[in-house]
Order: C-alpha cells, then structure tokens, then sequence
C-alpha cells in the first residue's frame, strides 16, 4: 500500500541534520562501514527515525554490507531516499530501508536480481526443509548476497501480492521504472 | 564582521524593497556560507555540489548557491535540484549568468529565486532533436534501431514532461506552457521572468 507522499514528505522534512547520512555515489565499502556506524551510533542515541541519502551508484556488496546493518533489530527507523537513476545496488539497498521513498525525478533498474533470481525462487517457493537445505548447498558468500537480495525481492513480491518467479516475470518484461511505476509495482512505499 | 558592514555601507543605491533581501544575501556571502555550481555540472561536480550542501546543512542557517551556465547533465542537474529540495537548510538561489534549461530548474528548488539584471534564461534542449528523431526512425533498417531510437523519444518526452510540470510548480505558466517553450527553444530574458515568476526579484 502506498503511503501518503505529504506524509512522508512531512516526515522527510522533520529529520534534523543530525540524523541525515549522505552515501557517496560510487561508494565503497569504507563509505558503507562509515555510514553504518553511524546509523548505529544514531540509533543509540534515540529511535527517531534516520534519513539516508542513496545516490545513483554504489559497490554491491557494500550495499548489501549496509544492508544487513539497516535490518538489524534494534536499528532506528530508516528513511531510505533515493533521488537520480539508481541501478543494481540501490534499489536492493533502499529494500532494506524502513521507509523507502523515491524522489518523483528517480528511475529504477533493478537489474542485478536476474542474476539470482532462480536461487531465489527456490527459497521461497519450497518448503523450510527444502529452503534449509537450498541454503546450506550455497557458499557462504554467495549466500549472505543471495539471501538478502531473495529477502529484498520477496519483499517487493509480498507488496504487489506476487510470488518472486511472477515477479521475476514481470522484470523481464519491464526492468526499468519511473518513480510513479515503481510505487506501483513495489518498489517503494511513495515518491515525493 | 568589519568588511561586511564597510561593504554595505559603501554599496550602490538599492530600492527599498530590495534591501533587506540583498543584506541576508551578502550576510550569507560573507559568512562563507555560499557556493557555485560549476558550470560544466558533470555526475562528478554534481556529486561536489551535493557533498558541500550537506556540509553547509550542519549548522542550519541559510546557504546561498550561484547558479549560472547550463548543463546537458540531465540527472546530475535533477540530483542536485533534489538534495536542495530534500535539504534541512533553506538555500537562496541567484542565477548570476545565462542560464540553460537543467541549471533553470535548479534555481527552482531554492527559496528565495534572485537574478542578476544582466541574466537570462536560455530554456532550449530537445525539441528539435526530438522532432528528427521521430522523423528519422521510419526510414531506419533495423527493427532494433527503430526500438531503441523510439525508446530514448520515449524517455526525452518522459524529461521534458517532467521539467515542465517542475517549471510550472512554482511559475505563473502551465506545464504546457513551459514544455511548448522549452521543445521551441524560446529564451526569457530577467524581466519577463520575474513577470511569469520564474524568478522572485531581480537584484542589481
């Protein structure tokens, strides 16, 4: 379900510049391991939420490093704002954001998830066992990114009410969205 | 601050209704609280940019950008308008040149919008690439060239809509109106584009 944009635009507008994080575009793991630490140290320090300015670009694996550390319980609430034509990374990083928000002006391509879709079809169209045992076939690395790339893109699925193989669907047809398209198909909860 | 006040002291003659804005405007200045856009706004300049208005944002108090020249960075120059839009800091725009359509833009998420008296506004980009493109595509061999050609049509109309409807948000013109001006390439000169209330006030 979408969110109201002047909600959320109010919400935007209310976050001091102390709990603003700015990502590099093109950045790093450094860059994600900086602004992580961050977004703990905001986080213990209250649990207002916390706004976090994706840019364009970025390494995926530090995406995904960053990711894991949005997703952890206890984590303020993250507002996940991305403004520019964000490919790959971004669009799975903004998946793992509270509150995920898209500039009007943004474009999406979330081309990377071909890549994995079928391992993540297997996670979550069998049974636990079957999942369990999916997992433990994988390396450990390619786990940590296929997992979060599956749990991302599950999340997606559950928005449009679609299963990841429908959804994969619908991205070999239209894998590259305006900010008013992507709301639509989930992924994001409102552009502003 | 010693200069500031000598500078005010001894600055030309200004009206009435100009002054305060013009003394916040040079308090900001002096502050060092001011930055320029580079003229040439590449992703890497426009990352800068960005960069430098976070920093500005950290105490809270009002930024002032220079706005002049044009870019044919369309993401860059929407980047940027929307980290200023997004921002915690209010940033007083002052178009200092002949401004393109994308460096017109971002004057438009600043608050206030001043220009120069010798600036102007040259909103002019695709029309007329737009117009060969659709011309052309029918006589092209290729189914894929054809696509991809249609495609990018698609995605130019997609930007100029978009640039209309940013234009016309806070102008006296509609959508239409501005996408009819940008396609034909009409320019405004500083005076009609304080009359359409593409600007705020002009400052001397």
């Amino acid at each position: 379900m979408p969110a109201d944009p002047n909600h959320v635009l109010a919400r935007i507008k209310a976050v001091p510049q102390t709990r603003r994080l700015l990502l590099p575009d093109r950045f790093s793991a450094d860059d994600a391991g900086r602004v992580g630490t961050d977004v703990l140290r905001l986080s213990a320090e209250s649990d207002r939420d916390i706004l976090l300015l994706l840019p364009p670009t970025g390494v995926l694996a530090a995406g995904l490093s960053l990711g894991e550390v949005l997703s952890q319980p206890g984590t303020a609430p993250t507002i996940g704002l991305l403004c520019g034509s964000a490919a790959t990374s971004m669009p799975i990083l903004l998946q793992c954001c509270a509150l995920r928000v898209l500039s009007k002006h943004a474009r999406l391509a979330p081309t990377t998830l071909f890549q994995t879709h079928t391992v993540a079809a297997l996670l979550f169209s069998g049974p636990e066992e079957q999942t369990a045992r999916t997992l433990e076939a994988l390396d450990a690395q390619l786990f940590t990114l296929t997992r979060l790339q599956a749990l991302m893109m599950k999340r997606v699925g559950d928005a449009i009410g679609s299963d990841v193989v429908t959804l994969q669907a619908v991205l070999d047809a239209k894998p590259d969205f305006s900010a008013g398209e992507a709301v639509a198909a989930g992924w994001a909860d409102a552009c502003v | 601050m010693p200069a500031y006040d000598e500078f005010l002291d001894g600055a030309a003659p200004i009206g009435p209704e100009q002054a305060p804005q013009r003394q916040a405007l040079f308090r900001t200045v002096f502050a060092g609280r001011s930055l320029i856009l580079p003229p040439d706004l590449t992703d890497e300049a426009a990352e800068e940019v960005i960069k430098r208005l976070f920093e500005l944002s950290s105490t809270g108090e009002p930024i002032v950008l220079f706005v002049g020249g044009d870019t044919s960075n369309y993401s860059a120059a929407l980047r940027v308008f929307d980290c200023i839009r997004f921002g915690s800091c209010p940033v007083t725009g002052v178009a200092g040149s002949e401004l393109g359509t994308f460096t017109t833009v971002i004057l438009q998420a600043c608050e206030p919008r001043l220009a120069m008296a010798e600036s102007g506004f040259a909103l002019a980009m695709i029309g007329g690439w737009l117009d060969a493109t659709i011309t052309l595509t029918p006589s092209l061999s290729s189914m894929d060239a054809r696509t991809s050609i249609l495609r990018a049509a698609e995605r130019i109309r997609e930007r100029l809509s978009i640039l209309g409807d940013i234009l016309a948000a806070r102008s006296n013109l509609t959508a239409a109106d501005w996408t009819a001006r940008i396609t034909t390439g009409r320019g405004v000169g500083v005076d009609e584009a304080l009359r359409i209330g593409l600007i705020d006030a002009i400052i001397d």
